[in-house]
Parts: C-alpha cells; sequence; structure tokens
C-alpha cells in the first residue's frame, strides 16, 4: 500500500509511468487491508501543464517530433531521465543475507537478520518475497545458511546491491510467479560466477512455504 | 459633386458610416499581409487572426484542414477564449494543430481524443476544451470514446473534419468512404457488402440525450465555409454557456488521395459527398 502511494508520487515527479506489479493476491485483496488516511505529498510544480495561455507561450503536450534532430534531443533527454531514475529510485530489501556482527541487543532476542552470511540467496519480489521470507525463516532454523533478496524495483532493477550481496553467496534460486522473468535481470546481475537456479508456479498456482523449502535445499545440495 | 462634398464634411465630423476620405493605399505586401500598420495611410482590413502563428502551412494544395484551423481560430479570437481554450490533436494529418495555433494543444493516442479532452475538462472545467478530429481518429479507432463521451454529455466541443479517407497513411478506406469510392485499399471501389455503409457520425449519436448540438456542414464554396464558420462558433458557445456536447462535422476536400485537381475536389464534395451526408443542423439546443 505504501508502495502504491509512492508509485503516483514517483509517476508525477518524473512524468512517467509507474506499473504495480500486481498478481492475484494482490488485485482480489485476498487479506484485509486498511487503507491510511488520504496523504499530502510535495508534488513538482507543473510548468508544462495545459491550463490555458494566459501570460505565457503556449505549452504543448506531444510527443511526436517529425524532425529527426528534435526526436534525438527528446530521445537523449528522456534517456537522462531514465538514468536519473536507476541512479534514485533503485530500492531493495535483504533478508537473512548479512554475516556482519550483530549489533548488542538485549538479551533474550534472537539474532534477526544478522545471521551468518547465506550460502544460498533467494531472489524474489512481491507476495512470492514473503513467501520465501517464511521459508528463509524455518531454514535458517533447520540449521541451512540461506538469505533473500527482494527487489522492491524490478526496474530499475537493483543489479550491482545484488552482484554484491551474491559475492559471498553459493548459489541464487530465482522464486517468481511466472515461468522466469526476472530470472534474467538476476543472470545480468550476478553473471556466471554463481550458480542460479528457478522455481516458478504459473496459472495462479501459489508456491508452499514447504515447496520453497524442498526447491532451496535441492539447490543448496548442488553446490555443496 | 455636392455629394462627395457632402461626404468629404460628413468624414471630417466624425460621421460612423462616412468613408475614408483619404485617397486609397497602394496595397503592399509586408510581413504582416498585405495592408501595413505601420503605414499611418494604410488601414489593416484583413488579417491572421491572433490564434494562429504566422508559419507556412504542411498541408497539401487544396486541402481543407488549414481552412478549418484558421475558422477555428478566428472563433476563439472572437470568442476571446485564447487564454483558456485547450485543443486536443489526434493522430492524422492534422495532429500538428499545435504548429499552427497560438494557445495550449495536447496530442492524443490515436482516436483517444475525446477521452482525453473530458479528462481536462473535469479537472479544469473553466477551461474551453474542444478535439480536432478526422475522420480516421473519430470514426474508427475512436468511436468507443466518441460513442461514450457523447452519451456522458460530457460538455467538449468536436470539430469533425471528414475528407471520406485516411490522409496521413495514404489515402486508405475509411469508415466514412462513399459507396464506389476507390482508396488504396478498395482499388474497386467500396462495397456495402463487406465494408458495410459509411458512417453518419452525428445522426448516430443524435438519439443520445447527452448530445446538444450536432451540425454538418462542408468547405466546398464560400458559402458552406461561411456556415461551418458559424457552427464552429455556435458550438464553442454552446460549451461556455454549459449548455454540453457539441460536434460540427466538416466536409473537407482531400485532392491528393481523392486523385482530384483542388477544384475538382471541391465538385466532388457537392456531387458525391453532400447527397449522402445531408448539410445542415442535426440537432440544436432545446
Amino acid at each position: 500500500m505504501d508502495l502504491t502511494y509512492l508509485s503516483f508520487d514517483l509517476a508525477d515527479k518524473y512524468r512517467n509511468p509507474v506499473l504495480i506489479l500486481s498478481d492475484g493476491l494482490l488485485g482480489q485483496m485476498m487479506e484485509p487491508a486498511v487503507l491510511p488516511e488520504m496523504m499530502d505529498s510535495k508534488l513538482p510544480p507543473k510548468p508544462w501543464a495545459l491550463t490555458g495561455a494566459r501570460n505565457r507561450p503556449p505549452n504543448v503536450v506531444r510527443s511526436l517530433y517529425l524532425d529527426v534532430d528534435l526526436l534525438e534531443k527528446l530521445n537523449i533527454k528522456l534517456a537522462d531521465k531514465f538514468r536519473a531514475m536507476e541512479q534514485q529510485e533503485v530500492r531493495f530489501e535483504e533478508f537473512d543475507l548479512t554475516d556482519a556482527v550483530p549489533p548488542p541487543r538485549p538479551a533474550g532476542l534472537s539474532r534477526g537478520r544478522h545471521a551468518p552470511a547465506a550460502d544460498l540467496i533467494l531472489v524474489a519480489y512481491g507476495s512470492v518475497a514473503r513467501i520465501c521470507r517464511s521459508a528463509v525463516r524455518r531454514l535458517r532454523q533447520a540449521g541451512q545458511r540461506v538469505g533473500l533478496f527482494r527487489p522492491i524495483t524490478v526496474w530499475p532493477f537493483p543489479y550491482e546491491p545484488l552482484a554484491t550481496a551474491a559475492e559471498k553467496a553459493k548459489a541464487l534460486l530465482a522464486v517468481e510467479m511466472s515461468m522466469g522473468q526476472m530470472i534474467e535481470d538476476v543472470k545480468l546481475a550476478v553473471g556466471r560466477r554463481r550458480r542460479i537456479s528457478f522455481f516458478g508456479r504459473v496459472g495462479g498456482c501459489v508456491m508452499t512455504v514447504e515447496e520453497v523449502v524442498q526447491e532451496a535445499r535441492t539447490a543448496l545440495q548442488e553446490v555443496e | 459633386m455636392e455629394t462627395r462634398r457632402r461626404i468629404r464634411r460628413a468624414a471630417r465630423e466624425g460621421h460612423p458610416k462616412a468613408p475614408d476620405p483619404r485617397p486609397p493605399t497602394p496595397r503592399r505586401r509586408t510581413a504582416e499581409g498585405y495592408a501595413n500598420p505601420q503605414d499611418p495611410r494604410g488601414r489593416q482590413v484583413f488579417g491572421k487572426p491572433a490564434s494562429l502563428k504566422d508559419v507556412p502551412t504542411h498541408f497539401c494544395s487544396g486541402c481543407g484542414h488549414g481552412l478549418v484551423h484558421r475558422m477555428v481560430a478566428e472563433v476563439v479570437d472572437e470568442l476571446g477564449i485564447r487564454e483558456r481554450v485547450v485543443g486536443v490533436s489526434p493522430v492524422g494529418c492534422a495532429v500538428l494543430g499545435y504548429d499552427y495555433w497560438d494557445f495550449d494543444v495536447s496530442e492524443a493516442a490515436h482516436g483517444r481524443t475525446p477521452a482525453v479532452a473530458t479528462g481536462m475538462k473535469r479537472a479544469r472545467p473553466d477551461l474551453i476544451v474542444f478535439t480536432y478530429q478526422g475522420d480516421g481518429d473519430l470514426a474508427a479507432i475512436g468511436t468507443a470514446e466518441l460513442i461514450h463521451t457523447a452519451n456522458r454529455g460530457e460538455n467538449i466541443t468536436i470539430i469533425f473534419v471528414n475528407n471520406a479517407v485516411y490522409g496521413m497513411t495514404g489515402g486508405q478506406m475509411a469508415p466514412t468512404t462513399l459507396e464506389g469510392q476507390i482508396t488504396a485499399t478498395t482499388p474497386t471501389g467500396r462495397t456495402l457488402e463487406g465494408c458495410g455503409a459509411p458512417l453518419k457520425v452525428p445522426e448516430m449519436i443524435a438519439p443520445f440525450p447527452g448530445t446538444k448540438y450536432l451540425v454538418r456542414t462542408a468547405l466546398n464554396n464560400p458559402h458552406n465555409i461561411s456556415i461551418a464558420r458559424r457552427s464552429i462558433k455556435k458550438a464553442f458557445q454552446c460549451q461556455i454557456e454549459n449548455v454540453g456536447f457539441s460536434l460540427v462535422e466538416i466536409l473537407s476536400p482531400c485532392p491528393t488521395y481523392w486523385r482530384l485537381s483542388p477544384l475538382d475536389a471541391l465538385k466532388w464534395i457537392e456531387e458525391k459527398m453532400i447527397p449522402y451526408f445531408p448539410l445542415g443542423e442535426i440537432k440544436v439546443p432545446d
């Protein structure tokens, strides 16, 4: 829900469509949700808007440029915008990936996210990421060194953060509700240095935590 | 002699109907046209509307779009709405309307023109929003948008330029192409079987309670051009007075893809188009 708010604000900021990659779970609202209060966003001024040409030259909203020089200028301007988005709007979340020394915690609390470095990184976004998080918890409880990397934006894709995260891992497992789409980006980020496998369910079938645990164990066995 | 003296006296005394007593200025071509406002002897009787930019046209010889662009600009000037008018241009020959009009204009995806106009008018009801569409944009790919915009009775104005052919893409058959008319995609002429009858747009949406002013005009002679201009003004007034949805269909020549001379194209409108697309007001506000 927070991301939905964010997506509208980003679309406004960049004058660029933002696609929310929904799935059946989100689209049919299969869980109760409490909608937050309407928020006031700080949005940029819109000098380009068609408000009537009063005390200014006419505004034209267009994408058609028959003059190749003008079109090239537009293409370069758009490319600059895409680059700015790649620099500023990459979002991701890591879960149980690091082996950093955990900060001192009150006694009685678990080690939480600061587990030994993951040998296997699950890569998943959206509803699947939540299923994978449960699978990671279960595998960690069983002593398996597994973590989760969750791209929040799949474009711009967090290539650098995933490459960094993968440095200490032996293998990656892309889990998707598709026949394999994001796995291409995972391969672009990691290259051939790590073994990358895929697990997906399609047609509206949702993978269970047990299935992901099983796939993760298989992937771990292949690299051990 | 006596009459002339009387006229001169009337002019001196500032009689409103007295003719200009100054000797006529030779017409000289300037950047502004034939009359030079800088010349103290000159008197401008005709000029370019303020809402029209001073640029060369890209339209073919004998095309009707230039005329309709100008009429829209004249009406916008006359109604004093240049600073609150927003146009939505179609996909087609007339997409470059913004190269000619000196007011705010947006492009729209092909045929989605009335939908874009609906959004603008609803967001800013103080604006005067019109779409300018050809028969391909309005009567083919944009039929869904047209019908629902009309049926919802959106308070917008549609200028519908019907030249019975797809101009920009090379003269293919449009829904308004006449029976027997030869186009790039009907080399032996349009047949009713398989292609259906040419679509009469204002008649089609006339039964909707949401539509308020529907009229068909033509550009084939000065008389009809002047009616077209009056109709455009009436349609804009309809919107300004919050009466509701208005559409002006204008039968317009396309000599290039009718394979006719500009003059013969005007005859073709009269002889072929008008009998099928009868001129006149199809629906007027109560």
